[in-house]
């Protein structure tokens, strides 16, 4: 386990000793603070006018109005984000031809697939956690539901995870890192669309459909089936990137 | 032919992308047809040649060391997927949900559980949304919980711009989306929201054999149901009335009689009491087996209050204050603001699937009375321990304090009362014809009036336009208000200009109109009969479009409705989809536009800057 923790912080400490990781914390925060402010501007001038209308029948909901559609918005950068961090892990590796280092350092493939899957899962989480400061400072304003906000920040997380994941097998992949981000991106695009070919939620389009786990999640409800899809599509992208990291010690 | 060995790859690329086409196809199909037959057909004949001709090759590659050793890799990964597939395949088998929020959003409510748990007639749900619409994806999350919860219960997903017949024969023509509920020919359509609470009603709606028809009297000062604008009003619990298939009909007592087709008789906030012959005619409804919800405001309408008391209902002329802090509602530090958990609900089915806390604002006590055989009456919610009745009402509020002579501890509020032996019920002969009851005419006339005017001091003299200063606009919407409240046309010719003539002008218009009814207040009663039921609230303002939405309120005033026109199961809490508020001036968002879009991501930016020349300078 340690030997992945200081795999994982050599990570971490790659991207923020970089302009890139900053300059891609500043980006992010920045989307996401525009989303926000677009969404409570909107929530605010909806709110309004409903008041003003007492034949409407839609009722303004914190966590369907404002945190469910603030967590979809993150989600959907996410999955622009994710690739972007893990594109190097390994493809700079193999261009650089520290490849070899790595792989006959006395470290288990499992210990290398975990630990640079774990920096960038980190690094999002980093992301992540910046963003928290944007609900938190409207509890003095609106009663918003920590169990809509727990379950929002936690589906991204596990998105993130299995983002990420999918991003470091693309990154083991190829040796050119714009290669492994559209590859990441367009599998996780492909993830996230196909379960439109299908509206039924029971539909098998919709069951591997990343955006149909992602919904109900962020909006505070904590369903087994989705926690698994996330855990288990990230325990394959590990399982594949161990098989990946061992074949090159007998190629 | 080496040229055709070396771009003989392209017919294995082919040929599996006619395979994965086939693939696509039957997957998307369900099935398979003639065409992907054919890809089929085509991908294998590809692929073969190409193994045919790149045979060499293929042999070659499967004997390297990292194919072997990249085989056994491929066997793992497809295995873990398979593995992965079927883990998830189980989990969704089960597939329990842990709901984090804090209105249990995710959770049917008791009311949505009981209406589904009741249902004896299969119920089928066509929903009319365009595929992967954001409507469509709101709505698959709500019906989850129905089709997963009873059997009864079926779903059809229908896309209108795919099978437009089919939208047109229950016509749907709004791309929205729209959802029909059918049971066996009767239907039910939701347009526009489409949330737990709107289903539930619809289901409701749908199977409930008839609708119930409750009639809301009127002519006393009663709180308007039509009234959704203002906080008084109570147009909001009408409308949530009518979302549970209940027709409410104005029904007003002056005439001497109650429309036969009033299930119950809702009373709302009277502020002038009833005349004699009005209770008569009440008691006599609830003898012969009628029901009856009455909520009732502190210090008014004695005559009515004191009525119930052989229905086994006592109502105090007092008001309940209560001090202590863990009853105060947040914020307000007032005394007569009666926060009741649900704790202090006693058992009764109108509060047994109660989750949330009542509030009730400037409530009476309303007990259960004693020596009324024949009749089971229960308390249904109490004030806490430190509550008091106080009965000098005309002390300065702020010097409320508790007198040894006052009822103190967890002092009743409301209490509901079923007759067993109705022949117990004590009816007044008095008032059974009108021209007995015109002292009472005038004075529940000069009731109206006084609430008109609100705390203004006057006198039958007092003249409207000067000592009040009302505009002639003011005196003639005046005399519509008091019109509308005794339901009769006061007329205005010759113009009023006092109070006297106010009175005597109103007076004459309802004293004509009891006249012209006499012959109807002189009809018999109907005859006894057991099960009348009558709920009687020392407080009205909980229904009221402010309070509504908080709490248990709306389930309080639907669940004793529900439990009058007997339709226990749709007894409990409902989904809350009242709505949330965020409070945000203009300065306040500019703050928060300058953290999210300046200063935070500025931060990020100087740290990428300064890492950079850091960086360079090393």
């Amino acid at each position: 386990m340690r030997v992945v923790w200081a795999i994982a912080r050599r990570e971490v400490r790659s991207l923020l000793h970089t302009a890139t990781g900053w300059l891609v914390l500043g980006g992010f925060l920045f989307l996401t603070g525009a989303f926000w402010l677009a969404l409570v501007d909107n929530y605010l001038a909806r709110s309004g006018d409903l008041a003003y209308d007492p034949y409407s029948d839609v009722r303004m909901s914190l966590v369907d109005h404002l945190l469910a559609p603030f967590f979809g918005n993150v989600a959907i950068l996410l999955l622009v984000v994710c690739p972007a961090v893990t594109m190097r892990s390994f493809a700079d590796e193999q261009r650089l031809g520290t490849l070899d280092l790595l792989a006959t350092s006395p470290v288990s493939a499992w210990q290398i697939a975990l630990g640079k899957l774990g920096g960038a899962w980190a690094f999002v989480g980093l992301l992540l956690a910046c963003t928290l400061w944007m609900p938190l400072a409207l509890t003095p304003f609106g009663a918003l539901d920590p169990g809509a906000l727990a379950g929002g920040y936690l589906s991204l997380v596990l998105l993130g995870a299995a983002l990420c994941a999918l991003g470091t097998l693309a990154s083991a992949l190829t040796d050119q890192a714009l290669v492994a981000l559209v590859l990441s991106f367009s599998v996780t695009l492909v993830l996230w669309i196909v379960g439109w070919l299908n509206p039924d939620p029971t539909s098998f389009v919709s069951q591997i459909s990343i955006a149909t786990h992602v919904g109900d999640m962020a909006r505070g409800a904590l369903r087994a089936s989705d926690v698994a899809y996330f855990v288990l599509l990230s325990g394959w992208c590990v399982v594949a990137l161990r098989q990946r990291v061992a074949s090159w010690r007998y190629a | 032919m080496s040229a055709l060995r070396k771009f003989v790859w392209a017919l294995g690329l082919i040929g599996a992308a006619c395979v994965l086409g086939f693939g696509v196809r039957v997957w998307l199909l369900g099935g398979t047809d003639e065409r992907s037959l054919e890809l089929a057909f085509a991908g294998a004949t590809l692929l073969l040649t190409y193994a045919a001709l790149d045979r060499d090759r293929l042999d070659e590659a499967a004997q390297r060391r990292d194919v072997r050793h990249g085989g056994a890799a491929w066997l793992v990964v497809l295995g873990a997927a398979v593995a992965g597939g079927l883990l998830y395949a189980g989990v969704r088998r089960v597939d329990d949900t842990i709901d984090l929020t804090q209105g249990r959003r995710f959770t049917p409510s008791a009311h949505t559980l009981s209406v589904l748990d009741g249902l004896d007639q299969d119920v089928q749900i066509l929903a009319f949304f365009v595929d992967g619409s954001s409507t469509q994806k709101e709505f698959a999350r709500v019906v989850r919980a129905y089709t997963e919860r009873s059997a009864r219960v079926s779903l059809t997903w229908i896309d209108p711009v795919k099978e437009p017949l089919k939208a047109r024969e229950h016509q749907v023509d709004v791309l929205a989306g729209e959802v029909v509920i059918t049971q066996d020919d009767r239907h039910e359509t939701l347009a526009g929201r489409f949330d737990e609470s709107a289903l539930t009603d619809a289901i409701v709606r749908v199977t409930s054999d008839t609708v119930h028809v409750v009639c809301w009297t009127e002519g006393h000062g009663e709180a308007d149901p039509d009234d959704t604008r203002n906080a008084a009003g109570m147009g909001d619990a009408v409308l949530a009335l009518e979302g549970a298939n209940v027709q409410v009909l104005h029904a007003n007592t002056l005439a001497g009689r109650l429309d036969p087709r009033c299930e119950a008789v809702v009373i709302a906030r009277p502020t002038v009491d009833w005349l004699a012959y009005e209770r008569r005619l009440l008691l006599g409804y609830l003898r012969g087996g009628g029901r009856v919800l009455v909520m009732l405001e502190p210090g008014v309408t004695p005559a009515l209050a004191a009525s119930f008391a052989s229905l086994g209902v006592a109502v105090g002329d007092d008001l309940v204050l209560d001090p202590s802090p863990d009853r105060a509602m947040p914020g307000a530090g007032d005394a007569s603001r009666l926060l009741v958990p649900p704790r202090a609900f006693d058992s009764h089915p109108i509060t047994d699937g109660l989750r949330g806390a009542a509030l009730l604002s400037v409530a009476r006590s309303v007990g259960v009375a004693e020596n009324t055989p024949g009749v089971a009456a229960r308390v249904l919610l109490r004030a806490g321990e430190q509550s008091w009745a106080e009965k000098d009402l005309a002390e300065d509020s702020s010097t409320y304090a508790r007198d040894p002579d006052e009822a103190q501890g967890e002092l009743p509020l409301a209490v509901a009362s079923e007759l067993i032996t109705p022949e117990n019920v004590v009816v007044p002969d008095s008032g059974a014809t009108v021209g007995a009851d015109e002292a009472d005419v005038r004075a529940a006339v000069t009731q109206v009036i006084t609430g008109a005017l609100g705390d203004r001091p006057v006198s039958d003299a007092t003249r409207l336009d000067m000592d009040l200063g009302l505009s002639a606009e003011g005196i003639d919407a005046l005399r519509k208000t008091v019109g509308d409240q005794l339901g009769v046309s006061v007329s205005s010719d010759p113009p009023i200009d006092t109070v006297a003539t106010l009175l005597a002008r109103a007076t004459e218009a309802a004293s004509r109109r009891v006249s012209a009814l006499g012959d109807a207040v002189a009809v018999p009663l109907p005859a006894p009969k057991a099960g009348g039921r009558l709920v009687v609230f020392g407080d009205a303002s909980f229904a009221g479009n402010r309070s509504l939405a908080f709490g248990s309120d709306r389930e309080l005033f639907l669940d004793s409705v529900a439990w009058l026109t007997g339709e226990d199961d749709q007894l409990g809490e409902r989904p809350d989809d009242m709505g949330d508020t965020l409070t945000m001036n203009a300065t306040q968002e500019g703050i928060l536009a300058v953290f999210a879009l300046l200063l935070v991501p500025g931060a990020a930016g100087a740290l990428a800057l300064g890492t950079l020349l850091r960086r360079r300078s090393l």
